[in-house]
């Protein structure tokens, strides 16, 4: 345990978006303290830490870090590559949260490598960003070039026995890639169709070989943990998940943004005090909690805490954790167009459910909103929904697709109908 | 001994021949470079496949049937490898495209903030619908999903081989005008650090 006052923001301390700190700053503020604290323990000790911290993955779907790395098979002595992958993907709708950490504080990610690479024996690490993130790539490579100088990697780190390489990998723009196994396939340099599992990545991922993938957040969480206890991270959320998480609201909000918060932090606070509330002549008519891909709830579940299992209990999901806020003065009909289209054009198409299903959707919806759709669509909505209901398709994608599509018709039937009952649409 | 024996070597020479010479046309020493020094990252060769690709595609702007079947020569890969690669992520281009690319964002919380009205605008100042290149080609205009900044919607990137990328940030259609003008004035002016060396 530190001695040193441990800190409340612990994801975004070191953010610096104008110029991120350089190796030597981030080590006078604490940097790879947190790493050195993980090196001279076992790597047994370390993953007890993690699981006891009860920190869940941040790329959407919640899944307890440390018990992910558990499956991870014990090291023989065939010195085989074990694979760590970030998660930089970020193409969810409305999700802006791992942009802001990969440009303000590159080192904070490569230190949480470096703890999991102990954790895990893993050998290289690959940092799979999207295309478009260039400032963050940039930024990153020349973080990697210090620690290389500095001999925080590369053979023998520090001394040790951790020989561990980093390389950034960019993307050729595709959703789907986010998905861990599609993404393993497009660094084999292959199309990013999903993989069936079993096995897990865990065992087989990346060339066969063992492999972790964890969003950019869930690495950010790493050091402080590591340097401050289980128990320290538990004590910072608000209700039953532990940390602090990236909260982040978009839409006609006075003051659009990204904030660190406790977990469990109610979402009228995020909206109402750190977005500011709805703008001048807006009212706040739905909101999907943690992007696209995530059911609709309504203003009466605001007094809810966004915490994984909260938000999953009133029939959504915490996802990102990055709000996007519908008004009153935009069409709800054409904002589920706008998210069933964009997963219709990223769909990977190896199923036959998500490939003809989401087209299928994306036109009845074109048809409701430019006043030609019929009530039955509605029912033929609802076929699509079930048909690409999770266990249907092969991947997450169509699922998450559905979403938004089945709360929509539920939360705005009304709006549906009178499309259809006016032959256009009432908002344009 | 096979009659055709020394044809047969001389054919297969010259096919060598012609490999080099494709691979030399396409690929130039600044290319094969970076991709040798990228095929490190990687165990099998295949893992570079996507940032050849694109070191390609930095260079000439898009990816020609003659740069895959270089890149195939010498990555040892089979084409259709690569060709199903290229034409299966969004941000390789298979055609040629104009020397800048704007890419407004036509995500969800874009849409929301008025992505249409400035898309309008800019189609209508271009003279281009979506997927289209200026004729002059100075211009391509391609929308894309969700850019990640959607506290600033809406937002548009622009790119380009050679072009320093740079994200406009909560567009209005007014803004249109000025944009355009800002970018023809740059077009010319490389980007920091120099293309491919
Ligand atoms: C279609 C699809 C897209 C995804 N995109 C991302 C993404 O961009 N970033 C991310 O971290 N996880 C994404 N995920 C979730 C990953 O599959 C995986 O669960 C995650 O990277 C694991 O990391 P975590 O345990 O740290 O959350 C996506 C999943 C699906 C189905
Ligand atoms: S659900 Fe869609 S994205 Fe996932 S594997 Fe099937 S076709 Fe591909
Ligand atoms: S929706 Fe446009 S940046 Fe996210």
């Amino acid at each position: 345990m530190n001695t040193k006052q441990a800190p409340t923001h612990p994801l975004t301390q070191h953010i610096n978006l104008d110029e991120p700190l350089d190796l030597s700053c981030y080590k006078e503020a604490g940097g790879y303290d947190g790493f050195k604290a993980a090196i001279s323990q076992p790597s047994d000790t370390v993953l007890s830490i993690l699981k006891d911290s009860n920190l869940r993955g941040r790329g959407g779907a919640g899944f307890p870090t440390g018990l992910k790395w558990s499956f991870v098979p014990p090291r023989d002595d065939s010195g085989s590559d074990r694979y760590l992958v970030v998660n930089g993907d970020e193409m969810e709708p409305g999700a802006f949260k791992d942009r802001w950490l990969l440009e303000g504080a590159p080192h904070q990610l490569i230190e949480g490598l470096l703890i999991a690479a102990h954790t895990i024996s893993a050998t290289v690490g690959y940092i799979f960003l999207r295309n478009e993130y260039s400032l963050a790539a940039d930024r990153i490579q020349k973080s990697l070039d210090e620690c290389y100088e500095a001999g925080l990697l590369g053979k023998n780190i520090l001394g040790s026995s951790l020989c561990f390489d980093i390389h950034i990998h960019t993307s050729a723009g595709r959703y789907i890639c986010g998905e861990e196994t599609a993404l393993i396939n497009s660094l084999e340099g292959k199309r990013a169709n999903p993989r069936s599992k079993p096995p897990f990545p865990q065992v087989a991922g990346l060339w066969g070989k063992p492999t972790i993938v964890n969003n950019v957040e869930t690495f950010f969480n790493l050091p402080n943990i590591i340097l401050y206890g289980a128990e320290w991270y538990q004590s910072l959320g608000r209700h039953k998940d532990a940390g602090t998480k990236i909260y982040g609201v978009s839409g006609r909000v006075n003051k659009p943004g990204l904030w660190e918060l406790p977990m469990g932090t109610p979402i009228r606070e995020i909206i109402e005090v750190h977005a500011g509330g709805m703008c001048d002549g807006y009212k706040l008519r739905g909101y999907q909690p943690g992007g696209g891909s995530t059911d609709f709830l309504l203003p009466e579940h605001l007094d809810t805490p966004m915490d994984y299992n909260e938000i999953g209990a009133i029939g959504s999901r915490m996802g990102t954790g990055t709000i996007i806020v519908l008004d009153d003065k935009n069409c709800p009909v054409d904002m589920v167009l706008n998210l069933v289209s964009f997963f219709a054009q990223e769909s990977c198409g190896w199923c036959t459910p998500c490939r003809e299903g989401l087209p299928s959707a994306t036109y009845i919806l074109q048809q409701i909103e430019n006043g030609k759709g019929k009530l039955e669509d509605l029912d033929y909505l609802l076929d699509i929904v079930e048909m690409v209901a999770p266990g249907n398709t092969f991947c997450a994608l169509a699922p998450g697709a559905a979403e938004p599509l089945q709360s929509g018709l539920k939360f705005f039937r009304d709006d549906f109908e009178q499309h259809i009952k006016d032959q256009c649409c009432p908002y344009h | 001994m096979n009659p055709m024996g020394n044809s047969s070597q001389a054919i297969q020479a010259s096919i060598i021949q012609t490999d080099k010479r494709q691979i030399h046309a396409c690929l130039t020493e600044g290319i094969r470079n970076e991709i040798n020094h990228l095929l490190d990252h990687y165990p099998q060769a295949s893992g570079a496949s996507i940032d050849a690709l694109k070191i390609v595609q930095n260079h000439y702007g898009w990816v020609s049937d003659d740069a895959i079947n270089a890149l195939a020569i010498h990555m040892q890969l089979p084409v259709s490898d690569l060709e199903s690669v290229a034409t299966f992520y969004n941000l390789i281009f298979r055609k040629p495209v104009g020397k800048i690319l704007l890419h407004p964002c036509n995500g969800i919380s874009c849409m929301l903030m008025g992505y249409r009205d400035f898309f309008g605008a800019i189609q209508q100042s271009l003279n281009i619908s979506d997927g289209e290149t200026t004729q002059n080609n100075h211009f391509t205009l391609i929308s894309l999903p969700c850019l990640g900044a959607c506290d600033k919607a809406p937002v548009m990137l622009k790119t380009g081989s050679g072009q320093e990328d740079k994200l406009f940030t909560n567009l209005q259609p007014s803004m249109v005008d000025h944009i355009i003008a800002e970018l023809e004035q740059k077009k010319n002016k490389p980007r920091q650090g120099g293309d491919i060396k």
